[in-house]
This record gives C-alpha cells, sequence and structure tokens, in this order.
C-alpha cells in the first residue's frame, strides 16, 4: 500500500506483527519478528505484555493503536518507539483525529501513521491533526493524492501545523 | 454584522472547489458513494425523497439584504423559487440538482455565505436569541461569541467525525429565545460577582428519540476561555462517545452514561492540562474586535420624539393587532422590534418566495439598517424599526402575505417539512399544520388563549421540537396509516422541560379536534389571565388525558 510522507510517496520500511502466526502461537510469533532484524509494528497491547523483550531498540518498534485500545499510558511508551500507526476502522470514526493530536501535543516525535480508511479527501484533517504519514489503499491511491494537502490553504484552527 | 476578510473569503471559495472536485469524482465514480455521503452531508446536501435538499448556513440567523436577495435569486435559478427556514435558522432548498450545488455554493460564496457543515456528524450552525444587542437586559451580545464558535468550528481538523451531530447555541438571558437547555451545548452569557464577563455551560441537552434538558458543567468560565474548553468538551466527546449506534451517539448519552460529575472531571482534566493556555486563549482585544462588527446601529435620537400611534391604530385594528403580536420593545427609544411571521394561513411554516424574499431584502434596506434575522421558531425578524415606520412596514408586509399576527399564538407553529420532503418522516406535517390553522383562524380566540407553542415532527427525530412546546405533535405511521401522538408542558425556554405523551396517537382527521379539546380543559381551568403553561403546571395531565379520550362528550 503506498505511503505518503511529506507530500511524497515513501518506502514502508516496516512491516506489521503477522497476525496469522500470531493467532497460531503468539509467542513464537513474536520472538520471530523481534529476531527478524526488521522494524516491526505491535498491536500495543501486544507491545506492553511483551514489553521486556521487545524493548530494546525504538528503532526497529511501533505501535498500533485503535479507538478501542488503552491509550492512557501511551506516552509512558513513547522512548520506546518510533512509530505510532492509529487505525480508522471505518469513515465514521473519527477517534484516530484525536488520539493523534493527543499523541503529537503530548510531544512524541517519530512517525505518527494513519492506517485503515485512509483516503483523499480526510488527508489534510489528518496532516492537521498531527499525522505525518498515511498509508493509502492501493484502489484509492493516485498520482494526484499529494494534492490533497493544497486543496485548502486557509484555515481557523491554531493547530501546530500552518 | 461580521464582513469577511481575504482569508475568510479565500477558504469558503478553496472549500467550493473542493466541494465541485468532490462532486465529479462522485459523478465519474471515483468516489465512492458512501463516502461521497458524508462530505456532501458536511455541505449540508441530503438526498430526499423527491430530490436533494441543500441546507445553507445563516450563522447566528444574521443575514444582509444582499444576501437574503442572493438567495432569492438562487431560488429562482435553481430551485422552484422558495426557501425553507429551519429551526437551526438556516434556510433549505428543496429542488436543487446535485450536479448544480458546486455552482450555488459558489453564488452562495460571493455574497460570503456558505453551506459548511450544516449537516453531518460535526459542529453545525450556532445559533442565539434572534433579538440580540437590541432587546432590554442582556448580558452581553452574543453574536461575537457565536462568530468566534463559527470560526472555530469551521472545518475543525479534529471534530469532523464525531459519534454524532453537534448543535450549540449562545443566549445572554434573561429569556430563552434559542432553546439553549436542549442543545449539546448551551452557553448562557453571564456575570459574576466580580462584574466579567463568561458563560454558564451546560451540556448533553438535545431531542431526537432520547429528549433531555442539559445540565450544567461549569458555573462560569471566562470569556477568553471559550474556545478552549469547548475545545476539551469536544475532545472528551469524540474519543468517549459511542459509536456502535447512531441513536446512542450525542453527547446526551454520554453524560448520562458518565454522570454529570465524572464528564465534568474529564472535561476539566483535558482543560487544564492543555488547552486552557493554548492558542485558543481568546485575548480581550480579540473579543473587541469581533464586539466591532456588532456594535449598535446608527440610530435616529429624534426617532424617540416620533412614537405615537394612535392615529394607525384608529385607521386600522388589524395593525393594533400586528403591533401587539408581532413587535417588541426595543433598548433603543422609538425603536421596535418587528417579527415577519412566515406562518401564514394555509402554507407551509417556515417557507418564503422569491418575491418575499425581496421584499424583504428591501424592507430591510428601508427600515431596518439592511440586515434580518431568522428564529428558532422559523419567523424573520427586522431587528431595528422606526416605530414612525411600523406603519408603512405593516402594510408592505400585509401585501406579501408576511403581516398575519400570530407570533407565539397557536398557529405560530414549529413544524419539519414532514414526509413529503424528509427521507426519515414517516408522517405528514404540512397538511395537518393545514388543518390546525383551519380550524384556528379566528384571531381574537388565539388572542385570548395568550402564548401558546405547538410544534410538530413527522419523526421521532424531533426536528420539529415538538418535545418541548406547550402542545407537542408526533407523527408516526402505524401500517401505512398517519397516527398522531400528543405531549403536553414541555418549554425550551428558561423554564426547559420535556412533555409527557398524553395517551395513545390519534388519527389525522383528529388532530385539530383534539387541540379544541386540549384547549377546552385550559380555558375550563383557567385563572385570569394564566398562561397554558401555567394552568399545566398547576392542574398536570390528567384533565386532559380524560377529556381528549373520554368516549364521548
Amino acid at each position: 500500500m503506498p505511503l505518503l510522507i511529506n507530500g511524497t510517496e515513501s518506502v514502508d520500511l516496516w512491516v506489521a506483527l503477522d497476525i496469522e502466526a500470531f493467532s497460531n502461537d503468539a509467542q513464537a510469533a513474536i520472538n520471530a519478528a523481534h529476531a527478524s532484524g526488521q522494524a516491526v509494528i505491535y498491536p500495543i497491547a501486544v507491545y506492553v505484555e511483551n514489553r521486556q523483550l521487545l524493548n530494546s531498540n525504538p528503532q526497529q518498534v511501533g505501535l498500533f493503536v485503535t479507538g478501542d485500545d488503552d491509550w492512557s499510558e501511551l506516552v509512558d511508551l513513547f522512548d520506546e518507539v518510533s512509530l505510532i500507526a492509529i487505525e480508522f476502522p471505518v469513515l465514521r470514526d473519527g477517534r484516530g483525529f484525536s488520539i493523534a493530536r493527543d499523541v503529537s501535543r503530548r510531544g512524541f516525535k517519530g512517525e505518527i501513521r494513519a492506517v485503515g480508511d485512509v483516503a483523499y479527501d480526510r488527508l489534510d484533517s489528518m496532516l492537521r491533526s498531527g499525522f505525518n504519514a498515511f498509508q493509502v489503499s492501493d484502489d484509492r491511491y493516485t498520482d494526484d493524492t499529494h494534492k490533497a494537502f493544497t486543496e485548502m490553504t486557509v484555515n481557523y484552527q491554531p493547530t501546530h501545523l500552518r | 454584522m461580521y464582513l469577511y476578510n481575504n482569508d475568510d473569503q479565500q477558504l469558503v471559495d478553496e472549500r467550493v472547489e473542493q466541494y465541485r472536485d468532490q462532486t465529479n469524482r462522485f459523478l465519474a465514480g471515483t468516489l465512492p458513494e458512501d463516502e461521497f455521503l458524508a462530505l456532501r452531508l458536511m455541505n449540508g446536501l441530503y438526498v430526499q425523497r423527491q430530490a436533494p435538499m441543500l441546507r445553507v448556513a445563516i450563522p447566528y440567523g444574521l443575514m444582509s439584504s444582499v444576501q437574503m436577495r442572493k438567495l432569492a435569486d438562487i431560488s429562482r435559478k435553481y430551485d422552484r423559487n422558495y426557501g425553507h427556514f429551519t429551526t437551526r435558522t438556516n434556510l433549505q432548498f428543496n429542488w436543487p440538482k446535485l450536479e448544480e450545488v458546486p455552482d450555488i455554493l459558489a453564488e452562495l460564496a460571493s455574497v460570503q455565505m456558505h453551506a459548511i457543515q450544516t449537516s453531518g456528524n460535526c459542529i453545525r450552525n450556532t445559533t442565539t436569541d434572534p433579538y440580540s444587542g437590541v432587546y432590554k437586559g442582556e448580558t452581553a451580545d452574543p453574536r461575537p461569541y457565536c462568530e468566534i464558535i463559527r470560526q472555530w468550528s469551521t472545518m475543525h481538523p479534529e471534530f469532523a467525525y464525531l459519534p454524532r451531530k453537534f448543535k450549540i447555541a449562545v443566549t445572554a438571558g434573561p429569556e430563552d429565545r434559542a432553546a439553549s437547555q436542549v442543545h449539546d451545548i448551551g452557553l448562557h452569557l453571564i456575570k459574576n460577582d466580580a462584574g466579567e464577563i463568561g458563560f454558564q455551560v451546560m451540556v448533553g441537552g438535545g431531542l431526537g428519540r432520547t429528549p433531555m434538558i442539559g445540565k450544567v458543567i461549569k458555573e462560569f468560565l471566562p470569556e477568553v476561555h471559550l474556545l478552549s474548553y469547548l475545545d476539551a468538551v469536544l475532545r472528551v466527546y469524540n474519543l468517549n462517545g459511542r459509536r456502535d449506534n447512531k441513536y446512542k451517539a450525542r453527547i446526551k448519552i454520554l453524560v448520562k452514561a458518565f454522570g454529570i460529575e465524572k464528564m465534568a472531571a474529564l472535561v476539566e482534566d483535558e482543560w487544564l492540562n492543555f488547552t486552557k493556555e493554548s492558542d485558543l486563549l481568546l485575548s480581550a482585544a480579540d473579543i473587541e474586535k469581533y464586539q466591532g462588527y456588532f456594535s449598535g446601529a446608527d440610530y435616529d435620537a429624534d426617532a424617540a420624539n416620533h412614537v405615537d400611534l394612535s392615529a394607525d391604530f384608529a385607521n386600522s385594528e388589524s395593525f393594533k393587532a400586528w403591533y401587539e403580536r408581532n413587535t417588541v420593545e426595543h433598548k433603543v427609544d422609538g425603536y421596535r422590534i418587528a417579527v415577519i411571521s412566515l406562518k401564514p394561513h394555509l402554507l407551509p411554516p417556515g417557507d418564503v418566495t422569491d418575491q418575499q424574499m425581496d421584499l424583504i431584502a428591501d424592507l430591510a434596506d428601508q427600515y431596518s439598517f439592511g440586515e434580518i434575522r431568522s428564529t428558532h421558531d422559523q419567523n424573520l425578524v427586522l431587528a431595528d424599526v422606526k416605530i414612525s415606520d411600523l406603519y408603512n412596514l405593516w402594510l408592505a408586509l400585509n401585501d406579501a402575505n408576511l403581516a398575519r399576527a400570530n407570533i407565539d399564538t397557536l398557529t405560530d407553529m414549529i413544524c419539519c417539512p414532514g414526509y413529503e420532503f424528509c427521507a426519515l418522516a414517516n408522517a405528514e406535517t404540512l397538511p395537518i399544520a393545514e388543518q390546525i390553522n383551519a380550524k384556528f383562524d379566528d384571531l381574537d380566540y388565539l388572542y385570548d388563549l395568550g402564548d401558546i407553542q405547538v410544534n410538530m415532527s413527522g419523526c421521532i427525530n424531533a426536528c420539529g421540537h415538538h418535545h418541548v412546546a406547550d402542545i407537542g405533535i408526533l407523527g408516526v405511521d402505524r401500517k401505512g396509516e398517519n397516527y398522531y401522538q400528543f405531549t403536553l408542558g414541555g418549554s425550551s425556554k428558561t423554564d426547559a422541560s420535556i412533555g409527557k405523551t398524553i395517551g395513545k396517537a390519534l388519527a389525522s382527521t383528529e388532530v385539530a379536534n383534539t387541540i379544541e379539546k386540549i384547549l377546552h380543559v385550559f380555558v375550563q381551568h383557567r385563572v385570569e389571565d394564566e398562561s397554558f403553561r401555567e394552568v399545566i403546571k398547576r392542574i398536570g395531565l390528567e384533565p386532559f388525558k380524560e377529556y381528549v379520550y373520554a368516549t364521548s362528550h
């Protein structure tokens, strides 16, 4: 899936934890992911559960957060990870905007990635809410997708961007 | 009134082009229908039973004569020569073409108007008292604060996909003419003991399936914290409001589930830790700047010397009735507030034709500094009319069927468009309004009854605010037949309360007769000039139930 960072299509260096392997043998899957040397995105609950094992190289640890997760303690994990992926499960669910805002204002300096129902018409709001990376599905991605960020050049909210 | 600067103008212009692109992509098949639905709703476009419906924002109900003429023009060019004013003080066009909506929006933008966030699960048009700035006794003019809220809430990146729609009303006491207590947030401008201006903040009011009166979440919020506190409330709601059931998604359900104490604590935590001292903090200079846009009109000091209408009254009984019912005391001597009734005999409540809009614009220019206001109960207001001009104003309004002297009487109904125009509605409302109008045409009888609010909704979503009327009427569908359920004792005013059902729904042919029975009980029990509401409070609903459902009379 195309990944937009700073308005340009970028190479995605991250892999998600293999959920199928995880459901067969959770510990083996986690161990394998950890040993792979790849940068892996773990569901926040999985990371918290296996924090001692996984907390070694922040460059290779990312978290996957949904609106249903308990992310109130997320700030304590900021130093241990370099990516936080926030899910938009369906179009109607706008919790991700506020989660991103919270993560960014609490000082997380890594990648804040929008995943799930991420398409053209919401990219600019996502950017202004604090996201800095956008995973757009293949069927919704075109060469013009980056234009979403320049449709509106004025806005009223004193967010940290623009 | 507020005038756009270059940034404001650029924003609405860019929004038009953004929406045009969205429409084009939808028509070309590259934008999925469900996604376009959310996007078009956020721009006020519904697809209804017979045609699309476009809802134009009238921020806090204030518009200029230029804007009114543009609305008339749009109704001629793109619609069927009329518009419909809503309880959010907006205007709806019932017959636009989906592919022409971008052009309509461009026309609106040319007069500093838009349709942004008139629908969808976002922050809607902020409403206020239609007499703001011109009546005696208000704490401060609410409109500068409404404009501040309008700007903050317009295309807020974080709050466009809330669990459900979100409505804010601002009033400045002592009376509540904006139904503030049945809003997601009601803001009451007050002064504290030190004489500082601030807001009492209410949260969690609303109508719909689960009507509720809002609860006080903050007794005194200093005015400079208006946005910082709203931002905190909205964030708590966005993160915690239910998303599994749209009928339980409004903030009122969250407030009920948490309890007001926990809700207040969560908001306070967010506010103190993050938003209170953020960029959202207003300065006194910010507020003054916005107040400057709403400073009083250039009143004629000589007007106070020409207030004797006895000759005009002698000339016309009808004018006298109109003066008494449809004009209101103004804070400046020599002036009155004039209410234009959009509740004529046997025509849909809230509707206004292109010719009427043009005329009202002309009259606003001639008599009221070129400004017009729309009200929560679907009428219009010329707020600054010299008393000596009232007779001529009345003559002109009367010629255009806009001077029915029925404000706050039984026929000044709030009424949703009902089955014919709304895809959600289960039952017709407009023919029922007609039935009521036909039965209660005797104005003297209506005046004797005094203030009575009748509200009617064509479905449980309660756009006609039936829960907060003296007499509320809810249309329901039973196997293809329309029936109407009555609630009594509701109010959206300072003593807000939710009306109670008096019994099973009645046949459509019986609505006006039932009102007659209800009025009969009222008149029988009324002591001197007691209002309908006072009688209900005193005797309760039982006498009404008994009489309405008695087997014979």
